[in-house]
């Protein structure tokens, strides 16, 4: 199988940048993204959602909010849609939804360390404050007009952009992340 | 800066919202008339007040919602999915709590 | 004016002395020092030249309504105009220049214009140059256009850097819970309680240092310290060098704050300026209040400035500003200023307009030593560089009468106080008249905002603090769904103060400053009222008086005053104008923040994008897209390459990267019906591994968009859009789902990033793809005919959908592979059509090849044309009903002289002719002409330029006329000969084949 090649392939600075001493912000490609859309019906997303959550603690998913569980990590992104990443997709009956795989459509960056909030807010109209946006918190907005989702996972703030706009923003976010002191890992 | 109550995803910035058009318009069938076809594509009222719009949530989940808005004031009265199948199922998931 | 610095006092840091540069000159202050504090502090007194008149002027006041004060800072590059001196920060280094002079403030040959002052009243360019005689003759014509320019010149603030500018800015997006604007005593208590109660509080203070009012109040300068600390041990994030500039609809409030403009060293990555969008639940404004002037003779010249002001220098600076000081007053805040200034060691006269006040402000004054005259005033000014002497005006029963002169070196005037009620009136909330107060201030409302201190006309400090608490306490009610109404709790003073705005003595005429910034004088106002502007918002316009940079902070009131007195009327009937954002200057970096030079927009890469570049690729803009336009082999330019890659593909092989195309994925048991209604041709039958090309039309029966869609299973369809409209179309199809056809179980969901396309198109595609399928029989001719799809995998085992469809007239495959994939496949792509002595073509061949095939792109499908208009009249079916259908048939729609898709050769072969011209019959070249060219190209296959347009009634209306594309601007005109838009291989034999 050919290897896949990452959006940033072309530029990806590792090292430290921007103000000396600890970095604040740590920046990290997560390669190779596994994942799956599944999209239900008004009248099927309860069976959609219990075929999504099959093998995870048995948390419901609610929006806005990201379960994680040993087979992978479900959000609802879209009032009918779920997005799973993991490697292998889920089994429910053709006539209760339709499947995606969108591995290829994004590109996976985790933003941590004790200014990636601040890093964020620079760059996204979303109340990132930790009564607000607390662990596993999930949310769609936009970056200078790129349609981006973000999930707070227990590593750091994981940005999903559209691939073909990965390395603009990517850029974005290594320029804004320089005041902090940043490393790219 | 208008912010809209996203039946989704919450308060969010009108930013991430597209303008669609008016809500009280009712398309005719495919087959309809040429008149009422004309009357839902060109006629359009200019309210001074409270009128019904259509947008999407384009940079977020991508609903389609209906917002009530005082044209005079930007005051948004209420947001609902434009779509009924998804303002149930919106419904059905906030009515279960999350340990149930 | 004769300045010293004290030697002690102030909240300055003596221990660190700051080096800076006025004028060339080489000066000191101390940190904590403002330019206009060290400017004062070294003897500086002529620090600007007035707009139009070019008087000298110098320090006005010590804020963000400096009108005297305005200079140009930084060097080269980072040369900032128009900067209120009094509102800068000195840092180490600073470099500061007078503005608006030449050869400089002091000595400026432009004060030339101060003699011929009367003929420079309101109106005046206008008057004069626009159609008056002599020069009636250039009316509203080029006359105008010559003299703006040399006018221009005269009248005028800094010069901006012609270079770019080398700073980074950035935007910020903040959330709390309560904003406070103003960190002065009513801010402070009301971000505390507000805190204290559990609230999230951002406060912003404009200035570079925290206190407002405090930092001048000797007896605050201790307790400050503990204050602040209080705040920030509350969790009050505390931002000064930030301006509330602009209050919106959302409770959302624009904040500037200037991150490095006080430094001297700032470092590279951080941004100069930050511009917040601070969204709140309630915003509180303690923006305190301003100090208005007064009009009389002369009161613009250096060494005339606000009582508070000299209070500032003073306290927080530790400067006394002038040794010999009169001060002229309407109300009783100037009483305390006088006995500091007096307790400094200057001799104070204290003029109060007002005949009696009570005793216990004067008992303070006077035992403070200073002569305290009642009914007294100032009529006007002397000394043009610096004033040396006043003439005095007494009150009598019929106004004022001038009295004697009197010796001084500062002049300060209090001519009451103006609450900052900006912000509130960006909400649209129009202030109204305190007429006890003599002063605009907020009504009563429903916004979630409270005025709170001296921005709601609070003069007393104890009540300023306990109005922060009631704001916090209002606005914490109202977060928790309670609302109530702050009563009005305005006032404070012993006396009142009195409604004083002008002095003037009849037969006595002196220019006398309503507006000093844009050189606005009380005539001007009389001037325009006699020439019949009654509004406020005429007034405004005419004589520019609130238009300066400061917008009239200083003047404002005073100019209402003087209109309503020409009027008749009191000041509420006269109204004001309508404060709008931003309430100081923004720079339009920080509007713009990183969003400049490569991240103006954000670029869109296709997974192909540093393959593309590493084969030596040329790329062009497509909407936000990078694609290749051309691959160049040495020696070429643009012309030979896209000629050599268009023969290529014709000729053997062409390989493309077509990744920006649209793709969604339709999925659901209706995926087929809604298709059928999308689409004007028939969808509801085509196979399981078909592709179909489809046109889509809009609501109004005008063309959408193009494409092909995929029949990938029963419920599953992959369709493709034209790269420009992708987005129009995804949106539209979604509001079709979400609004109109609820009942159609669909979902779209945009697979464009998810894919990367790569066109492989010419005789010898078919061998391409064979050497690069898994398994050749997926590929061959019976298995993957025209228009077949087949989902496989190419060698190494790289997903792929692979579809027969062509757009260049050539026997062609479009393949997807998933978008990691796409540099490996396009490896083993390249190579295979390589060997075949194929090439790499770009967006400028692929252009050339559709053109002579006549298939449209955006270029025809602009929005105006109809299915009929584009030549595709076949593809709209009468047996259904679509988007689009029953408007189409409008019968304006269907003339047969609306414009038709048409194929133009020109006459001569030889000749070139442009895309943009207009179409026309012979030499007739007038109005529209009769159609236009859309597209052209050189076309290898005919050997000449071939063009596509529209032109009324199409092909069969003007085939064996004279027509001349015209083009007078570039080209002229050239005689063309319209054709059918398939310009080659009309049967499609090539395609098919």
């Amino acid at each position: 199988m050919a290897n896949r090649c990452s959006a940033l392939a072309a530029y990806y600075p590792t090292g430290l940048h921007g103000r000396p001493g600890e970095p604040g912000v740590k920046l990290q490609e997560i390669p190779d993204l596994n994942l799956w859309q599944i999209a239900g019906w008004p009248d099927t997303m309860e069976l959609i959602h219990l075929a999504i959550t099959d093998g995870m603690n048995a948390d419901r998913l609610t929006a806005g909010q990201a379960l994680a569980g040993p087979k992978g990590v479900a959000f609802q992104v879209e009032p009918l849609k779920f997005w799973l990443l993991a490697e292998a997709p889920p089994v429910f009956k053709e006539a209760h939804g339709v499947i995606l795989d969108l591995s290829h459509s994004r590109t996976q960056i985790r933003i941590s360390g004790p200014e990636a909030q601040t890093c964020l807010s620079r760059l996204l109209p979303l109340d990132l404050r930790d009564h607000s946006f607390p662990q596993n918190a999930v949310a769609s907005s936009g970056i200078h007009h790129v349609g981006i989702t973000l999930w707070r996972s227990e590593l750091g703030f994981e940005l999903f952009i559209p691939r073909g706009f990965a390395r603009s923003i990517w850029e974005l976010l290594l320029e804004t992340a320089e005041q902090f002191g940043s490393e790219v890992i | 800066m208008l912010r809209i109550q996203c039946p989704f995803c919450g308060l969010r910035d009108h930013s991430e919202f597209s303008y669609g058009s008016d809500a009280s318009v009712e398309y005719p069938p495919l087959d309809g008339s040429q008149q009422a076809w004309h009357d839902a594509v060109f006629q359009r009222e200019n309210i001074d007040g409270v009128q019904f719009e259509t947008w999407q949530h384009t940079l977020g989940c991508r609903m389609w919602i209906v917002v009530e808005r005082d044209t005079r004031t930007h005051d948004i009265l209420s947001v609902r999915p434009a779509h009924d199948g998804m303002a149930q199922a919106l419904n059905t998931s906030l009515m279960i709590e999350p340990d149930q | 004016m004769n300045t010293r610095r004290l030697p002690t006092g102030g909240q300055i840091n003596r221990a660190k002395p700051l080096a800076f540069e006025w004028d060339g000159k080489p000066l000191a202050g101390y940190e904590g020092d403002s330019l206009a504090s060290a400017l004062l502090a070294s003897g500086e007194t002529i620090l600007g030249r007035s707009f139009k008149y070019h008087r000298p002027r110098g320090l006005m006041s010590a804020g963000v309504e400096e009108s005297g004060a305005i200079v140009t800072i930084g060097t080269g590059a980072r040369r900032d105009a128009n900067v209120k001196a009094t509102s800068q920060a000195l840092y180490d280094g600073l470099v500061a220049k007078g503005q608006n002079a030449w050869p400089s403030v002091r000595n400026d040959f432009g004060a030339v214009n101060s003699l011929f002052g009367r003929f420079f009243s309101a109106g005046f360019y206008y008057k004069t140059f626009m159609g008056l005689p002599p020069f009636e003759w250039g009316e509203g014509t080029g006359a105008w256009m010559w003299y703006e320019k040399i006018i221009r010149k005269a009248a005028g603030m800094g010069t901006a850097s012609r270079e770019a500018d080398p700073d980074a800015y950035e935007h910020a997006n903040g959330y709390c819970d309560i904003l406070v604007v103003g960190s002065g005593p009513a801010g402070r208590s009301a971000a505390l309680s507000a805190a204290q109660s559990g609230c999230d509080v951002v406060l912003v203070e404009q200035d570079f240092a925290l206190g407002g009012e405090s930092l001048s109040r000797v007896e605050e300068a201790d307790t400050l310290t503990k204050e602040l600390a209080a705040l920030r041990d509350a969790g009050v994030r505390l931002m000064e060098n930030t301006t509330a500039f602009g209050l919106y609809d959302g409770s959302v409030a624009g904040l500037l704050e200037r991150v490095t403009d006080h430094l001297s060293a700032p470092t590279q990555w951080m941004p100069r300026q930050r511009f917040w969008t601070m969204r709140s639940r309630f915003t509180v404004i303690a923006s305190g209040a301003l100090e208005r002037h007064l009009a009389f003779g002369n009161n613009d010249r250096p060494g005339i400035m606000t009582a508070n002001a000299a209070k500032i220098y003073l306290n927080r600076y530790g400067i006394l500003a002038g040794e010999n000081i009169v001060i002229a007053t309407n109300n009783d805040s100037a009483y305390l200023t006088a006995s500091s200034l007096s307790n400094a060691g200057a001799p104070v006269t204290l003029l109060d307009s007002r005949e009696q006040v009570l005793s216990s402000s004067q008992a303070g004054a006077q035992s403070a030593g200073v002569d305290v005259q009642h009914g007294m005033s100032i009529l006007n000014a002397k000394g043009s560089k610096g004033v040396y002497s006043i003439d005095l005006a007494e009150k009598s029963s019929d106004g004022w009468r001038a009295k004697n002169q009197m010796a001084c070196d500062l002049l300060l005037v209090s001519g009451g106080w103006s609450p900052v009620v900006n912000l509130l009136s960006h909400r649209g909330i129009k202030p109204v008249w305190d007429s006890v107060n003599g002063c605009f201030i907020a009504p009563d409302h429903h916004e979630p905002i409270a005025m709170a201190g001296s921005a709601a006309g609070i003069w007393d400090h104890a009540d300023c603090v306990q109005s922060g608490e009631k704001a916090a306490a209002h606005a914490i009610a109202h977060l928790q769904g309670q609302h109530s109404q702050i009563p009005n709790q305005s006032g404070g003073w012993e006396t009142p103060i009195e409604a004083l705005y002008e002095i003037s003595v009849s037969g006595r005429q002196y220019k006398s400053f309503v507006d000093p910034q844009h050189d606005v004088t009380a005539d001007d106002i009389r001037l325009a009222h006699q020439e019949g502007f009654v509004s406020v918002e005429h007034l405004k316009r005419y004589t520019t008086l609130g238009m300066a940079t400061d917008q009239g902070k200083m003047g404002n009131v005073i100019g209402l005053a003087l209109m309503a007195e020409a009027l008749g009327k009191e000041i509420p009937e006269v109204g004001t104008t309508t404060f709008r954002p931003p309430y100081t200057p923004i720079s339009i970096g920080a509007l713009k923040g990183r969003n400049v030079g490569s991240h103006f927009r954000p670029l869109r890469r296709t997974p192909l994008h540093d393959w593309n570049l590493d084969v030596g690729g040329t790329m062009t803009m497509a909407g936000l897209w990078h694609r290749p336009w051309y691959f160049a082999q040495p020696g070429e330019g643009i012309g030979e390459a896209y000629v050599r890659e268009t023969e290529t593909v014709r000729r053997t092989v062409g390989v493309c990267d077509v990744t920006s195309l649209g793709k969604i994925a339709v999925q659901g048991p209706d995926a087929t019906e809604f298709l059928n209604r999308v689409y004007t041709n028939p969808f509801a039958k085509l196979a399981v591994g078909k592709a179909r090309y489809g046109i889509m039309l809009r609501d109004d029966g005008f063309v959408m968009d193009d494409g092909t869609t995929w029949r990938l299973a029963e419920n599953d369809y992959f369709m493709t859009t034209t790269t420009a409209h992708a987005a129009k179309v995804m949106t539209f199809l979604e509001e079709l789902l979400q609004t109109r056809w609820q009942d159609l179980r669909v979902h779209l969901t945009s697979v464009s990033e998810q894919w990367a396309g790569i066109a492989v198109a010419g005789p010898q595609s078919r061998e391409v793809i064979t050497e690069c399928a898994a398994d050749a029989r997926k590929v061959t001719d019976s298995a993957l005919p025209f228009m077949g799809v087949v989902e496989t995998t190419l060698q190494g085992n790289i997903p792929a959908r692979i579809a027969r469809i062509s757009f260049s007239g050539e026997r062609a495959f479009e393949i997807y592979t998933p978008s990691d994939y796409g540099p490996a496949a396009m490896d083993m792509i390249w190579s295979a059509a390589r060997v075949r002595k194929g090439c790499l073509y770009g967006l400028e061949a692929l252009g050339a090849l559709r053109i002579e095939k006549g298939h449209v792109t955006g270029a025809e499908l602009d929005g105006r044309v109809t299915i009929e208009d584009a030549g595709l009249g076949r593809m709209a079916s009468d047996k259904k009903s679509y988007i689009g259908s029953v408007l189409k048939n409008r019968p304006e729609l269907l003339k047969d002289d609306r414009p038709r898709l048409v194929g133009i050769f020109p006459k001569d072969r030889r000749e070139i002719f442009n895309a943009g011209s207009i179409l026309c019959q012979n030499d007739n070249v007038s109005g529209y002409g009769n159609g236009w060219v859309t597209a052209v190209t050189h076309s290898p296959a005919l050997g000449h330029w071939i063009g596509l347009g529209f032109i009324e009634g199409g092909h069969s209306n003007w085939a064996d006329r004279d027509v001349v594309c015209a083009d007078p601007l570039r080209k002229g005109n050239t005689p063309v000969e319209i054709v059918s838009p398939h310009m080659f291989d009309p049967s499609g034999e090539r395609m098919y084949g």
